[in-house]
C-alpha cells in the first residue's frame, strides 16, 4: 500500500463517496473478491498468450522454412510505421498505468482523462494499421491467392505466405487492440459516472490488465515481422 | 486505505492494491522507450541472421518483463499470479522447442523457392545425386533413407501397406501387390504422384526436391516389376528437359521468371544503401 504518500480521494472532494464493494458470499471480504477477479484475469492472461502462439509457430517455422522470401517480403513492411505504432501501444500503456493508479487513489479526473489519452493512442494505431493495410492493397501484396505482385513474386515466391501470416497476425493484434476500444470507451462512461474509487476499481485493473497484454503482443510482432538486417 | 474491511487480507494476496508512482510509471515507459531504439539499431547491425533474430527476440522478452513486472504489477503480486504468467510462457517454449525438434531433423531438400516446382536439380541440404533419373546405388539409398522416414508409417517398412498408420478405410498401397502397378509403371509418374498427391488419400509432397522425389520413386519402384523405360516425353514432364547433362538441364538453378530491369536496378540500389 502507498501509504507514505497522500491520499486525496477527490471522489470524497465530490461530496461523492464511492461505496465499499458489497463482495459475493462465497468470499470473505471485498479484497478476497478482488484478489479472485485479478487471478482470473491472469489465467485469461496465459490464454491470450497460448491464443497467439500457434501464429507465432506457423511464421517461426516458414521463416525458416522459406528464409529468402520471407526476409524478401518483409522488406516490403515499412518499419517506420511499424516504429510509430510501437511507441504509441508503449505510451497508451503508460496512460493505462496512470488510470488504474488515479482510480486507486479515487483521483476521477485522471481517470478518465487517462483513459481518454489511452483510446487516442489506441485509434492511432488503428489508423497507422489502415495506412499500411491500404498501401498492401494498393500494391497487391495480399495474401494467398489475392497476391497480385509479379515483382516482388520473382525474387520472393513464397510471399503470398509470408502476407497470408502478416494479416493474420496483425490482424487478429489489431481486432484485439479494436475490442479494448470498445471496453476502454464503456470504462471512461463509467468513470465520468463516478463508478470507480478507492474501494472499487476491479474493471479499471482488468482492463489495464488486458490492454498491457495487448502491447506485449504488439512487442513481439514487431521485430518479428518488421525488423529484417 | 483506510475503506478495506479486512487489513488481515491485504498481505494475504500479496500488495493488492500496489500503487505505481507516478515516477515510476514514467520510468519504466522510458525504459522501453529505450529499448525500442536499440531493438531498431540492432537490425540495422548485420551480426548474421541467426543472431539478429535472437538478439531481436532476447530485446522484446526484456521489454516484455518489464511491462510484465510494472505495469501489470507483476512484481508486486502474489505469487500465484507470477506462476501463471511463467507457465504461460512455459508453454510457449514448449510449442516452440518442440516444434522445431520436427522442423530441424527433416533431411529433405525442401527450398521449393520456384511456382515451377519440378526442380531438375537439387537446392537445400540434400545430396547432389548426379543423373537422379536413373537408378543407382546411391540414388536408392537416398530414397529408402526417406522412405523410412516419410512413407513406412502408412506403406510399411517393406512396402506392404501394413505400417503402423495404415489402419484407414483406404488401405495404403502393397506394393508388393500387382495391382499396385496397373497404371503407374515409371519413376516419373511415382514423381508426379508425389508431388501432387492423390487426393483424399495421400497427401502431396511438394516440399520434397527434385532428387529426393527421384529417390523415392526408384526405391518404391524396386518393390514392384521391371519399370517401363523412360522416353524423353515422359522425363520432360517432370523437368528433365537435356539428358546429356548431369542435373538434366535445369541448370542448377530453380527457373525464376523474368525481372524487369528497372525493378532490379531499384533493388540494387536500395541495397546498397
Amino acid at each position: 500500500m502507498a501509504a507514505h504518500e497522500t491520499q486525496v480521494d477527490s471522489s470524497e472532494l465530490d461530496g461523492y463517496v464511492v461505496p465499499a464493494q458489497h463482495h459475493a458470499h462465497h468470499f470473505r471480504s471485498a479484497d478476497h473478491q478482488f484478489a479472485t477477479a485479478k487471478q482470473g484475469m491472469w489465467i485469461f492472461v496465459l490464454q491470450e498468450v497460448l491464443f497467439f502462439s500457434p501464429l507465432f509457430v506457423a511464421y517461426l517455422i516458414f521463416k525458416f522454412m522459406y528464409f529468402e522470401s520471407f526476409h524478401a517480403a518483409a522488406k516490403e513492411l515499412d518499419w517506420v510505421l511499424g516504429a510509430v505504432n510501437t511507441v504509441i501501444l508503449l505510451i497508451s500503456s503508460f496512460t493505462m498505468a496512470r488510470a488504474v493508479t488515479a482510480a486507486q487513489r479515487g483521483n476521477r479526473a485522471a481517470l478518465s482523462e487517462n483513459l481518454f489519452w489511452t483510446i487516442l493512442c489506441a485509434f492511432g494505431f488503428l489508423i497507422v494499421k489502415y495506412l499500411e493495410y491500404s498501401h498492401k492493397f494498393h500494391v497487391g501484396t495480399l495474401p494467398g491467392s489475392f497476391f497480385h505482385n509479379d515483382e516482388l513474386l520473382a525474387i520472393a515466391p513464397q510471399a503470398p505466405l509470408f502476407f497470408t501470416l502478416y494479416f493474420c497476425m496483425t490482424g487478429l493484434h489489431g481486432l484485439h487492440v479494436a475490442i479494448g476500444i470498445g471496453i476502454l470507451i464503456w470504462l471512461w462512461i463509467r468513470s465520468k459516472r463516478g463508478d470507480f474509487g478507492v474501494n472499487y476499481y476491479t474493471p479499471v485493473e482488468m482492463t489495464g490488465l488486458y490492454w498491457h497484454l495487448v502491447d506485449l503482443v504488439w512487442i513481439y510482432l514487431f521485430p518479428l515481422l518488421y525488423l529484417v538486417s | 486505505m483506510s475503506h478495506h474491511d479486512n487489513h488481515k487480507d491485504d498481505h494475504e494476496f500479496g500488495d493488492l492494491h500496489h500503487t505505481l508512482s507516478k515516477s515510476t510509471t514514467r520510468s519504466t515507459l522510458v525504459a522501453l522507450l529505450i529499448l525500442t531504439i536499440v531493438t531498431v539499431i540492432a537490425s540495422r547491425i548485420d551480426l548474421g541472421s541467426s543472431w539478429n533474430f535472437m538478439l531481436a527476440m532476447a530485446i522484446a522478452s526484456v521489454k516484455a518483463l518489464v511491462v510484465t513486472m510494472y505495469f501489470m504489477g507483476l512484481k508486486f503480486d502474489h505469487i500465484e499470479n507470477r506462476a501463471i504468467f511463467y507457465s504461460s510462457v512455459l508453454f510457449i517454449l514448449t510449442f516452440i522447442i518442440l516444434t522445431a525438434t520436427d522442423i530441424f531433423t527433416r533431411h529433405s531438400d525442401w527450398q521449393v523457392g520456384t511456382r515451377d516446382v519440378f526442380l531438375a536439380q537439387k537446392s537445400g541440404s540434400g545430396p547432389n545425386i548426379k543423373r537422379p533419373w536413373e537408378a543407382s546405388p546411391e540414388i536408392l539409398a537416398h530414397g529408402k533413407k526417406l522412405y523410412d522416414i516419410n512413407c513406412a508409417v502408412c506403406h510399411g517398412a517393406e512396402g506392404k501397406g501394413d505400417g503402423p498408420g495404415s489402419g484407414l478405410p483406404i488401405k495404403p498401397r502393397n506394393f508388393h501387390d500387382a495391382v499396385a502397378w496397373k497404371n503407374i509403371r515409371r519413376g516419373s509418374d511415382l514423381n508426379t504422384m508425389l508431388l501432387k498427391g492423390i487426393a483424399p488419400y495421400m497427401p502431396a509432397y511438394a516440399q520434397l526436391g527434385s532428387t529426393d522425389r527421384w529417390g523415392l520413386s526408384h526405391y518404391v519402384l524396386s518393390f514392384g516389376p521391371a519399370p517401363v523405360v523412360e522416353d524423353g516425353k515422359s522425363l520432360a514432364a517432370v523437368g528433365i528437359v537435356d539428358t546429356t547433362k548431369d542435373d538434366g538441364g535445369a541448370g542448377g538453378a530453380p527457373k525464376q521468371r523474368q525481372i524487369p530491369i528497372d525493378f532490379a536496378v531499384k533493388r540494387y540500389i536500395q541495397s546498397a544503401k
